[in-house]
């Protein structure tokens, strides 16, 4: 094994985990608006492409065609390069999150169905990581989101917006907020299966750790539910309130990387972050004539957008509370049930040994 | 009375700020799977109109017995008696002529046709557009407007009248032709 092809490998793996998140990210923004066009009563895109599949290609190409914009009192090196690095930052998860193995796992599953044996899923990048350093995917995305806290702190500073600022310091409140119970339910879920997702995904073959632990499964739902700025958590982007929170100044390719991306791409990790520490990752019931490397693809996706539309679900039904609310949520009743996970888990852990 | 519904309505849709209340309100939402939308793509679908709408007049000249109750009927004239070729149904030998330029759409002509005829109805034709200034359709140029409604389905759409002019004028010679061929006169 030289150590050369091991480096393109993985480079590979990275860049089909980019391909693999791309393609979620497309599906699910679609899904979203259809569905909760249908839940408000309404159609969703409709004209572009059959039944407005094409919709969002065309949206990318019309807010690429615009102009680049900044306010004259921005200042302009951070407003432009924030986005980026925001994007570069959140992109990160891509290979600690097991989303390269499922996406190699697939291109092995079809390679097999034509006869090609060739085993990929090992070279996958995440694997190898987690292989040399046990419980880094886990560890590596919560400390990825916290880099994002200063991250938006710097973007709000240079809008010279008010309502950015605002917008801003509601993503710090929330993400502050949220991450003390999202970390104690997470060490909850490591609790029963570890911190390695590949090592979770095991231990979840006979019961899946959402029947083991339901109380961790809302917390880790709601927490990451905020984290993702997702409604009815949308306080920092309340368009009601103050017009488009920390990206209100920004348009044009900004627009795409900061609310098409980044927001998406977070949602994203959060329904495969439920998948495989909650919902059995890639196992599932063998179809047959289909070989176990593409029923795995097959089933970690169906499983991450079923997570997805749940989300969905959550934004047609509930409305947004006010700040205060919120706050008290995150750190009385989810801190409070976050524990008692925790000490379900152990229980658990101690009742099965 | 009114107030009383209201308190009901509330009542039914009263949400707690609990785990029961957004469980009613997820349960709620999730119903809107099932509705159908009271809305349409309008041009690319048709809109469902009422069925006692009141479009344009249409006229089936083969029913038409020569009465001429209608022209007593309009409130605006705009309705002409005109002779024809007489037939079984239409023994006076008298057609109506229409000006759609000067008519109200109140309706009254087609409640005022009487049963044995039924002649005169209204179309889902929604509006009709010309840039002349007066539009006088013979009794056969109106049938034929009304045949074409219904053949080329111009139902629920707006009209323009100078593009479809000429289609009109020739549809109105064969439907006049055939009333001649049908005439009492030319069967013996």
């Amino acid at each position: 094994m030289d150590a050369l092809l091991l480096v393109l490998i993985a480079v590979v793996s990275t860049i089909l985990a980019f391909a693999y998140g791309g393609v979620l990210d497309l599906i699910t923004i679609y899904l979203e608006r259809k569905w909760w066009g249908k839940l408000m009563q309404r159609y969703g895109p409709t004209h572009v492409g059959y039944a407005g599949l094409l919709q969002l290609i065309a949206d990318f190409l019309k807010y690429l065609s615009k102009e680049l914009f900044a306010p004259r009192r921005a200042f302009k090196l951070f407003y432009y390069a924030i986005p980026l690095i925001l994007i570069a930052v959140i992109s990160m998860p891509l290979i600690l999150i097991p989303l390269d193995y499922v996406a190699l796992s697939g291109i092995q599953g079809i390679l097999q169905l034509f006869g090609i044996n060739v085993h990929l899923t090992k070279y996958a990048a995440s694997k190898l990581i987690s292989q040399a350093a046990p419980g880094i995917g886990l560890l590596g995305y919560v400390a990825v989101v916290s880099v994002t806290i200063p991250l938006m702190y710097v973007l709000a500073w240079s809008q010279s917006n008010k309502y950015g600022a605002l917008g801003a310091f509601r993503t710090v409140l929330l993400l502050v907020t949220y991450e003390v119970p999202f970390l104690i339910a997470i060490a909850s879920v490591a609790a029963l299966g570890g911190l390695d997702f590949y090592r979770a995904v095991e231990y979840q073959k006979s019961v899946w750790f959402v029947i083991l632990n339901p109380i961790a499964a809302l917390v880790l739902f709601v927490t990451l539910l905020a984290e993702s700025e997702r409604p009815p958590f949308d306080h920092p982007e309340a368009e009601q309130e103050i017009v488009h929170g920390w990206n209100v100044e920004y348009g044009a390719g900004e627009f795409i990387l900061l609310y098409g991306l980044y927001l998406y791409t977070k949602a994203i990790y959060a329904s495969a972050i439920i998948t495989t520490l909650l919902l059995g990752g890639w196992l599932g019931p063998a179809i047959p004539g289909i070989p176990v490397a593409l029923t795995n693809a097959i089933w970690f996706t169906v499983k991450m957008i079923a997570v997805f539309l749940l989300f969905i679900w959550v934004r047609a039904a509930l409305a947004r509370p006010r700040v205060d609310q919120i706050l008290e949520l995150g750190w009385t009743k989810m801190l409070a049930l976050s524990i008692l996970a925790l000490f379900i888990s152990l229980a658990v852990k101690v009742w099965l040994v | 009375m009114s107030k009383a519904k209201f308190v009901e309505v509330r009542e039914k849709w009263k949400i707690r700020p609990s785990v029961l209340g957004i469980l009613k309100s997820m349960k709620a939402v999730a119903e809107y799977n099932f509705h159908s939308r009271p809305t349409t793509l309008y041009p690319f679908e048709k809109n469902k109109l009422p069925e006692a709408f009141r479009g344009l007049l249409g006229y089936d000249i083969e029913k038409c017995i020569g009465c001429g109750a209608c022209v007593l009927a309009c409130p605006n004239n705009c309705l002409y008696r005109r002779p024809g070729p007489k037939t079984e149904k239409n023994k006076p030998g008298i057609y109506i002529a229409f000006e759609p330029t000067h008519c109200l759409f109140c309706g009254l002509c087609v409640e005022a046709c009487p049963p044995v005829s039924g002649a005169l109805r209204h179309t889902h034709a929604i509006s009709f557009v010309t840039t002349k200034k007066k539009v006088l359709w013979d009794p056969w140029e109106w049938a034929a407007m009304t045949k074409l409604i219904d053949e080329m389905g111009w139902e629920f759409d707006a009209i323009d009248y100078d593009r479809v002019e000429h289609l009109v004028k020739q549809k109105a010679e064969e439907i006049k032709k055939a009333l001649e061929e049908n005439a009492t006169g030319a069967k013996k």
